[in-house]
Parts: structure tokens; C-alpha cells; sequence
């Protein structure tokens, strides 16, 4: 058993300590996972507070089959799917009853106008519209492309949180990729065009 | 067309995380002492409610037992009052 299983031990038992630890080494890679989900810091915000209160609230439940950050990012993930469920949902509804939200009268529809606060800003621009696409995709397309090319993971560790095997990783990363590339060309059909007249 | 859906999907290449908020640890911990709390505000309540639970069955039962009582006391009155009456069920005769 590693160190960081110890801690979890002890934090099942009640020690907040160990939470300082965790949160430490985990809290930017888990904010930054949030992010490209929510799209939004303020909500992002809400969902790292809460994967950590649940890391702290079934520490007991913790099974030593998989990493303790494995298990970090599976709980991140599922809060995750969980926020944009609720959110489509709420958007359903909107649909029906009003284009507002009666609480606070905003609009309901996402943004689409989101930039990752980690792109480099010679890349922005075209960040926005990849982030566009992205929500085009299936929840697993969208985990596994997120975790491999926004978070950096390995394959490996993907499959892990999500209890698949690597190579059903791959497939989906492959047509996460094949889908957004199909739907910028609908979603932006002359844009390519624009550009190739532009350089000659 | 192709080029420009590379660039795109390019887009991410170099990217850095983003940085939580700095109070973000304080207030998880503030969150679990809520919770603490909360979950400490609550035992009181249920066991109040099963107390009072044992306490409706308590006296339902007393009732019960004493309405058993009375009843009994009743049907012996009965029985004694109108022994003479159907002592002798020939009322034809």
C-alpha cells in the first residue's frame, strides 16, 4: 500500500489533514478537467469543492483496486456528467416555458464563446470553436478526449476512470476526433474556404 | 478546408492548467464542518421521533388494555342482570 492510500486510510477515519495534501497535489489538474466540462468558472468552482468533499465524505469506500488520483478523476467526472445533465435538462424545460430562466432572468444557453484559461492566446480563437464541437459529442467521446488531449492523460489511466479497456479508449478518442472535425465543417462551412482564398 | 480543421483541432497543443481559486481549500473545509454540523443537529431530531413513537405505542397500548378492562366489567354486569331472564327460554309456555 502507498503513501497516498495511507492517507486516504487516515482521512476515513476523520483527519482532515490529509485533505491538504490531496487538494494540493490534485486541485489545478481536477480544476482544469472541470472546466472543459462546465465551461463556466463559477460553476467549475462549485464542482472542485464538492469532489472534494466527497473525497473526504467515502474515503472509507475507497477499494485499493484502483489509484487514489484514479479515483479523484472518476469522481470529477461523474460530478461533471452529473452538472451537464441537469444543465440540458434545465434547457429542455427552458425550451417549453421561456427562452430566460425565471430565477434570475439570464439566458439559459450556454455560452459559446468559452476559452480555456491554459490555451495559449495565439490559439484562442480557434480554441473557442473546437470547445463549440466538443459539446456535439457523446458523454464518453467528450470524457476521453477531454482527459487524453485537454488533461494530458495517458490512454492507460483513461480507461481506468472510466473502467474500460484501452483500446475502447482509443476507438473513442479516434471518433471523438472524426466527429468534431464533420462538425466543424457543418457547423463552419466557410471558413476553411475563407482562408484558402485569402493565401492566394 | 482540411488544413483549417487541423489548425483547429490543434488548437489545445501547449495547453497549461488552470489555476483554482486560491480560497478553494478553505471553503471544502467549510463545507465538511457544515456538514459535520448538520449531521450533529440531526440525531436529536430522530431520537425525538422515536421517542415519540414508543410513546404513541405506550399509551395505545394502555388504552387498549384499560377499554379491555372495562369491557369485561360490563359484560359480567350484564350477565348478572338479565340471568333471570334468560334463565328459561320456553316463553311459550
Amino acid at each position: 500500500m502507498n503513501d497516498e492510500n495511507l492517507l486516504l486510510m487516515e482521512m476515513a477515519s476523520g483527519n482532515e489533514k490529509p485533505l491538504d495534501y490531496y487538494y494540493n497535489k490534485y486541485a489545478a489538474k481536477v480544476y482544469s478537467t472541470i472546466l472543459s466540462y462546465t465551461k463556466n468558472e463559477e460553476d467549475a468552482e462549485e464542482l472542485l469543492q464538492d469532489v472534494f468533499v466527497t473525497l473526504f465524505d467515502s474515503a472509507n469506500k475507497f477499494k485499493n483496486d484502483a489509484s487514489v488520483s484514479t479515483w479523484i478523476y472518476r469522481i470529477a467526472v461523474n460530478k461533471c456528467l452529473d452538472f451537464l445533465r441537469r444543465m440540458n435538462s434545465q434547457k429542455r424545460k427552458g425550451i417549453f416555458s421561456s427562452f430566460f430562466s425565471k430565477d434570475s432572468g439570464e439566458t439559459i444557453i450556454e455560452p459559446i464563446d468559452f476559452v480555456h484559461p491554459g490555451v495559449k492566446l495565439e490559439n484562442a480563437e480557434d480554441a473557442k470553436l473546437l470547445f463549440r464541437v466538443l459539446d456535439e459529442l457523446t458523454e464518453n467521446q467528450k470524457t476521453v478526449f477531454i482527459l487524453t488531449q485537454i488533461d494530458g492523460l495517458p490512454q492507460q489511466e483513461v480507461a481506468d476512470i472510466m473502467k474500460l479497456s484501452r483500446k475502447s479508449v482509443e476507438s473513442l478518442l479516434q471518433r471523438a476526433k472524426a466527429s468534431m472535425r464533420e462538425k466543424l465543417e457543418t457547423f463552419y462551412p466557410e471558413r476553411g474556404k475563407h482562408k484558402k482564398n485569402t493565401s492566394k | 478546408m482540411e488544413a483549417w480543421k487541423n489548425k483547429i483541432m490543434n488548437s489545445l497543443d501547449g495547453i497549461e492548467e488552470a489555476r483554482p481559486p486560491k480560497d478553494g481549500l478553505l471553503k471544502v473545509k467549510e463545507k465538511i464542518d457544515q456538514q459535520k454540523s448538520k449531521n450533529l443537529t440531526k440525531q436529536p431530531s430522530q431520537w425525538m421521533a422515536v421517542a415519540a413513537v414508543i410513546l404513541l405505542l405506550f399509551c395505545a397500548n394502555i388504552f387498549v388494555v384499560s377499554d379491555y378492562f372495562k369491557y369485561q366489567e360490563n359484560a359480567e354486569q350484564v350477565s348478572t342482570s338479565y340471568s333471570g331472564m334468560i334463565s328459561n327460554f320456553n316463553i311459550y309456555e
